[in-house]
């Protein structure tokens, strides 16, 4: 749906982004993350036409944004960290300025603003001017103007920031959502535990590059090498911690509040086999897992590695 | 007018400032103060026949008050605040042409003002009637004032776009007005509109109003272009190298075209000063700033190029000022043709006139090329230096009583003394003017066209192009 290659931005001499391929296929939610400076507003300003670029292909759905950017624009839905609305319009009408510019027909434009506003809570809302809301409603209302023409690829940038938790939930619920009719969505933000919960992929830059990209799994396996697994041990520890020692793939043990953390280097099989001798031998075992690397952890370190 | 019918953005403004609490208030002030004037101008009909003729330049004053200046300020505030809350970059990344977007602004931000106008016009009629003035005069004034609003909302929309600080983008409008506006007054009162002869436009007369239309119009069309362009992209040029180009052969053409049958020296003294004006105008949105050529050698590299071809936006300027250039000498060598027997003896400040051009255009392509847009400054600043410095510091010498040779000197070597000394010289049936004026031009347009591509080279090689140094 998004299709990136070789892409290179520069600001006058200075090169924002060199050589990026990225992809976003329908239905899934890419995290792109990175530290500041690194691109990644960068890259979306050159999908979304407001830069451009030195050189390198961009296609959304389909349509070389380079050759035939308007034919794109149709199908992309952008919504930035502060939703810039026209103050001196109602939400309808605000509804209707971009449904037309969206070329929705004038037809079935009413329906559609008033069924968008509907969909984000803001029917009663309808006739109110802009100004007069608040920042979550704000929120709301652009997430309304930017779902109106049924984009097939969404890009929202930092789009958490500035609304309350019940709002975040609502966002979360709405991103997987349109994941799940199919819709591409690529999403920027600083709070990597919210990116945790929405993204099926991440893509992490750094300096202008990309470092790593992929489904989040993969990711994690690629850049934190050995699975860390976690086992709460209800008796038996003494067996436990021999039965590890014994197993040549599993790491040094360590205390943790929820249980024991060791690196286990072996397949999800051999994982397996160790928890049944462990329960073979007695041990009391109450969960035993592999856990999950965080967004943080992987960004961290992929950091780490980069700025070293 | 596929952009103007159903144009979102027009519709916008129409619903958002012809609500009818806040267009109101302002509709029955206008309405009450024109009725007062034209009761005024009824009044005092008997006893003084110029009553009407000075409330109808009253009611002028409004018009343009109204439409030119609180119009062109809507303009730029809409433009403005879009750009600044960033709703500038929705319309941008929507399927709605730039240039629909631009029309919308410049036609929908003042729409109230044009209402407001509207109402005005069955007023100026009225008073029109009772000062005994044509029909065929206060169409022209009419349409001249609304052809020079026009004019100001396509330049305001521009300087909105363009300018750091928007919203300061409305100095000087005043002043551009309230001359319009005096010439408006003053003619109605002394009947000079009509006694002016009617202007002619290679020989074939037209309409006052139509006159004045084709060249606003034709200066409102580029800057229309230009402000498309920023709706397009932020960081474009004004114009691109064609489009300066057609900008410069567009202006020529009016100018020759107006000057057809004028007095062959105030028509090639006025042909002058219009083409070095535009050329030096056109010349700076063809230099490329050093961002800018770097992108348009990489591009360029990855098709087996060393630079991008040489009118591309992303190309330097050298072919593109030729241009201008040779656009400045067709247009002389046209009106020199048709008007002076003797039009070689203009060759000398239309020499002059053409290193201007080219001068301008190299230096400006040099610094760009060597310090980005910061290059803007100092290419001013070297050229206040070798072209206005040295005036003031003449005028000194000589007023100072030192040697006489220097002064003048000093005088000459500006390539302005160099044209107006040419041009006296002519008058009084002599050929040529000072050489140092053209020496000094035609070395700093050796030297910056030489700078220029060296620069050009340098920075190919900073972007690891194979070229030429």
């Amino acid at each position: 749906m998004i299709v990136i290659r070789d892409l290179r931005v520069d600001y006058d001499r200075l090169c924002a982004v060199q050589d990026l391929t990225l992809s976003v296929a329908p239905g899934e939610v890419c995290g792109l993350i990175g530290p500041n400076g690194a691109g990644k507003t960068t890259v979306m300003r050159a999908i979304l036409g407001l830069v451009e670029p030195t050189y390198g292909s961009i296609t959304v759905a389909g349509v070389d944004m380079r050759e035939r950017p308007r034919d794109g624009f149709r199908h992309i839905g952008f919504m930035p960290d502060q939703p810039p609305l026209y103050d001196d319009l109602t939400c309808w009408e605000f509804l209707d300025l971009f449904a037309a510019s969206y070329g929705v027909p004038s037809a079935s434009r009413d329906g559609a603003c008033h069924a968008a506003l509907e969909r984000v809570g803001l029917s009663a809302k309808a006739n109110t001017l802009t100004i007069e809301l608040s920042r979550g409603m704000r929120q709301r209302l652009m997430i309304a103007k930017t779902l109106l023409p049924d984009p097939e690829v969404i890009i929202l940038d930092e789009p958490a920031s500035g609304i309350d938790p019940q709002g975040r939930s609502d966002l979360k619920n709405m991103v997987r959502e349109l994941a799940r009719r199919g819709r591409a969505v690529l999403v920027s933000s600083h709070i990597l535990t919210e990116l945790q919960e929405m993204c099926t992929s991440v893509a992490i830059m750094e300096r202008g590059r990309m470092v790593v990209s992929g489904p989040v799994g993969d990711v994690s396996r690629h850049v934190m090498g050995t699975t860390v697994y976690t086992a709460r041990i209800l008796a038996g520890g003494e067996t436990f911690l021999r039965l590890l020692e014994s197993d040549g793939r599993a790491g040094v043990p360590a205390e943790e509040a929820d249980g024991v953390r060791f690196a286990y280097a072996g397949t999800t099989a051999d994982a397996a086999d160790l928890l049944t001798r462990l329960v073979q031998a007695g041990v009391r075992v109450a969960a035993f897992g592999p856990r999950e690397s965080g967004l943080e952890e992987i960004f961290l370190k992929v950091g780490a590695r980069e700025l070293s | 007018m596929a952009l103007l019918i159903d144009n979102p953005i027009i519709i916008k403004h129409i619903r958002a400032r012809l609500r009818p609490a806040q267009a109101m208030p302002g509709a029955v002030a206008l309405f009450c103060l024109a009725a007062t004037l034209t009761w005024l101008a009824f009044a005092s009909q008997p006893a003084d026949g110029q009553g009407g003729g000075f409330v109808f330049g009253l009611l002028l004053c409004l018009l343009a008050l109204v439409l030119v200046v609180l119009g062109s300020e809507q303009v730029a505030t809409a433009v403005s605040v879009a750009r600044e809350t960033g709703i500038l970059d929705f319309h941008r990344i929507s399927p709605l042409p730039p240039a629909e977007v631009a029309l919308g602004f410049f036609l929908g931000a003042p729409i109230r003002e044009a209402c407001y106008a509207a109402l005005l016009v069955p007023f100026l009629a009225a008073t029109a009637i009772l000062a005994g003035i044509p029909w065929t005069s206060l169409f022209d004034l009419v349409a001249t004032v609304v052809f020079v609003a026009l004019l100001v909302h396509a330049w305001q929309l521009l300087a909105a776009l363009v300018s750091r600080r928007p919203r300061a983008s409305t100095r000087g409008i005043l002043l551009l007005v309230f001359l319009a506006l005096g010439f408006g007054a003053s003619a109605m009162r002394d009947g000079s509109v009509a006694s002016i002869s009617a202007p002619t436009y290679f020989g074939l007369p037209l309409p006052r109003a139509l006159f004045v239309g084709l060249h606003t119009v034709a200066a409102t069309i580029f800057l229309l272009v230009a402000a498309t362009r920023q709706m397009r992209d932020q960081r474009a040029a004004l114009l691109s190298k064609w489009q300066a180009l057609a900008c410069l052969t567009t202006v020529a053409t009016l100018a020759v075209g107006s000057l057809w049958m004028a007095e062959p020296t105030i028509a090639l003294v006025a042909l002058l000063t219009v083409v070095v004006a535009t050329g030096v105008f056109c010349g700076m949105p063809v230099a490329v700033t050093t961002g800018e050529y770097l992108k348009g050698v990489r591009r360029a590299r990855r098709l087996g190029r060393s630079a991008a071809p040489p009118l591309d936006d992303a190309a330097a300027s050298g072919v593109a000022v030729a241009g201008l250039c040779l656009v400045a000498v067709a247009a002389a060598a046209i009106l020199g043709l048709r008007l002076a027997a003797d039009w070689q003896a203009w060759a000398w400040p239309f020499s002059i006139g053409l290193l201007v051009i080219a001068t301008h255009g190299f230096a400006r392509q040099y610094y760009r090329l060597r310090d980005g847009s910061q290059g803007d400054l100092l290419c001013n600043l070297t050229l206040f230096l070798i072209w206005v410095l040295p005036l003031p510091l003449a005028a000194a010498w000589s007023a100072s009583g030192l040697d006489g040779w220097t002064g003048n000197f000093l005088w000459e070597v500006t390539p302005w003394a160099g044209m107006t000394q040419a041009v006296i010289a002519k008058a009084g049936g002599a050929v040529g003017g000072p050489w140092p004026s053209l020496f000094v031009t035609g070395l700093t347009t050796l030297v910056f066209g030489v700078l220029q591509v060296r620069q050009a080279a340098i920075a190919r090689r900073e972007a690891g192009a194979p070229g030429p140094v």
